[in-house]
């Protein structure tokens, strides 16, 4: 009874907890764009993140090693304090755009000036890393990001063809109104792959294992969670498509400020649906600033041998701790000079896919391994899906940058 | 000799990666001070386009009392500050002769859109008042569509 609980709530948490802004605003433009064509990607990187996620979590409880520490092992030090640096950049990319769009959500919500939001937002962040243990944080965040699943209701309400949306899982072409349509189809797919297969997802992940005390015998458990977590996270992507395939494509609206996705639930539930919509993104947004400053965190004391974790007390792993607080700072200031959000969380889903490839690789060779994981190596399908993922995301990690170029910054 | 190698290795790292740095910035500040071109100003007009309807699907919901004031008030305020932001983008660069029409319609479509958002902002509770500036701003947002279309041949 008590390993269902626990494995329930793993999988809540993890569905809770797999939106970050970008996936918001980048599936809502998908869907305004270009109705259902996008809902293939989905499938596509729903089963990407889960093959990452499920070999990062069975390396983690079999070789108790996590992301980081193989791919130093295994890519040596030139290109591991690369991919380190180039990892810390995007973490600290992604947690400002998550601050940024916290902030916003408690103005729309309380009416405070932005400035004092994202100083409000950085001390709440503080306080609940500090004060809450590690299962805590998953609990807390992932449960109550669950009031994200207003959107899935509002999507179901507005009743969609659903054998169109059926048919729009089967790749097809998408509706264009030009040839140069194509280039920024072809963006899009590259950002909500990337959107969906964020890699400090996986970092967190896997160091989330080393902290639960993951062992072998948990390998069930991590497989378990990460295919149903994970996919029913992404249910919430397909949500998000939806909502902006019914409400926002007749009136050909982008989507380019976090309070704007709040009008679906606000046209189906009225002040209710708002304030469902805005708890749930301020906890799923809170979440996701949490997530990358700790994978920032873990990523430098992985590499660099130094204690990690929050099951230790803050004084044993000071390094780890005092890397997490700078992040978040960092990151509010960020915020503070006046950037905007969405454009920096765009530049991040942008930059995150281009060095996927490189702490990919190292978890998939290790993965393969029977030296490291002995019994718990990758059968023939794990490594068959392995295989076909390294090229597809290497795939779009060359054409990310120019795609962002050619498309303008995905504006057409 | 194998440290040696590597501090050079990771110089060069550091040189590569301080290059692409000033490069990114020569090309920001380039791109800022060009002049305006069509995809520019294409751009703009499918911006305020969006902005324009999103007023629209706000005054119909406060049409209808589904939304909270203070969200009404906070996210319009945002629509304002980035109609403003559009506004500013075209201003602040050198108009070449053949675009000087199209940006000038789409500032005074900016200039409609930002007044119908204001008046939507001090709207309390007129459900009535709230729809005619929803029919407005979806006018705007028509026009504004119409020339981006036009400015994309």
């Amino acid at each position: 009874m008590k390993n269902f609980l626990e494995v329930f709530l793993g999988i809540l948490t993890a569905m809770g907890g797999d939106v970050e802004v970008g996936e918001l605003t980048f599936a809502l433009n998908a869907g305004s764009k270009f109705e259902y064509a996008l809902l293939p990607v989905v499938l596509l990187g729903t089963l990407g993140i889960v093959v990452y996620g499920e070999m990062a979590g069975r390396v983690a409880a079999v070789a108790q090693q996590p992301v980081f520490g193989l791919m130093r092992e295994r890519n040596g030090l030139a290109v591991g304090l690369l991919t380190l640096i180039c990892a810390l950049l995007v973490n600290v990319m992604t947690c400002s755009a998550e601050i940024g769009a916290v902030a916003v959500v408690l103005e729309l919500a309380a009416g405070w000036h932005y400035r004092l939001c994202i100083l409000a937002a950085l001390a709440f962040l503080l306080v609940a890393s500090w004060v809450l243990p590690f299962e805590g944080i998953e609990r807390t965040f992932g449960l109550m990001g669950l009031l994200m699943t207003v959107f899935l209701v509002s999507a179901i309400a507005m009743q969609p063809d659903w054998g169109e949306v059926a048919a729009g899982f089967l790749p097809h072409a998408p509706p264009v109104r030009s040839s140069s349509d194509y280039v920024l189809f072809a963006y899009y797919a590259v950002a909500l792959l990337s959107a969906i297969m964020l890699p400090y997802e996986v970092y967190f992940y896997s160091s989330g294992g080393i902290e639960d005390g993951w062992k072998p015998s948990d390998i069930k458990v991590n497989r378990f969670v990460s295919i149903t977590g994970f996919t029913l996270g992404s249910l919430l992507c397909v949500s998000f498509i939806l909502i902006g395939a019914q409400m926002l494509r007749p009136l050909q609206l982008d989507v380019q400020l976090p309070g704007t996705a709040v009008l679906a639930p606000a046209q189906e539930f009225g002040r209710w649906g708002v304030v469902f919509a805005l708890t749930g993104m301020f906890f799923t947004f809170c979440g996701a600033a949490i997530e990358t400053a700790f994978s920032g965190a873990y990523a430098l004391a992985q590499f660099y041998g130094w204690p990690w974790g929050k099951f230790r007390a803050p004084r044993k792993a000071a390094r780890f701790t005092i890397g997490w607080i700078v992040l978040f700072v960092l990151a509010a200031l960020i915020m503070l000079s006046g950037v905007d959000p969405i454009q920096v969380v765009e530049y991040s889903i942008v930059f995150s896919v281009v060095i996927l490839p490189l702490t990919y690789l190292p978890t998939l060779v290790v993965a393969r391994d029977r030296i490291y994981m002995k019994q718990h190596v990758n059968g023939p399908l794990a490594n068959a899906l392995g295989v076909f993922y390294l090229v597809l995301i290497t795939l779009a990690a060359l054409s990310a940058i120019p795609l962002l170029v050619l498309t303008h910054g995905g504006k057409g | 000799m194998r440290d040696a190698a590597e501090v050079r290795t990771l110089l060069w790292q550091a040189v590569v990666i301080l290059l692409a740095l000033v490069l990114l910035a020569a090309w920001a500040i380039h791109a800022s001070r060009r002049p305006l071109r069509s995809d520019d100003v294409r751009l703009s007009a499918a911006d305020l386009a969006s902005f324009a309807a999103e007023g629209e699907v706000i005054g119909r919901q406060l049409a209808r009392h589904r939304l909270p004031r203070m969200y009404v008030e906070e996210e319009i305020q945002f629509l304002a500050d980035e109609v403003v932001s559009v506004r500013a983008s075209l201003w602040q660069r050198k108009t070449p002769v053949a675009l000087a029409a199209a940006v000038a319609r789409v500032q005074e479509g900016a200039a409609r859109t930002g007044a119908e958002l204001h008046a939507l902002s001090t709207l309390h509770g007129d459900g009535e008042a709230a729809r005619g500036t929803a029919e407005r701003l979806h006018a705007i947002a028509d026009e504004l569509h119409v020339l981006e279309r036009v400015l994309s041949r």
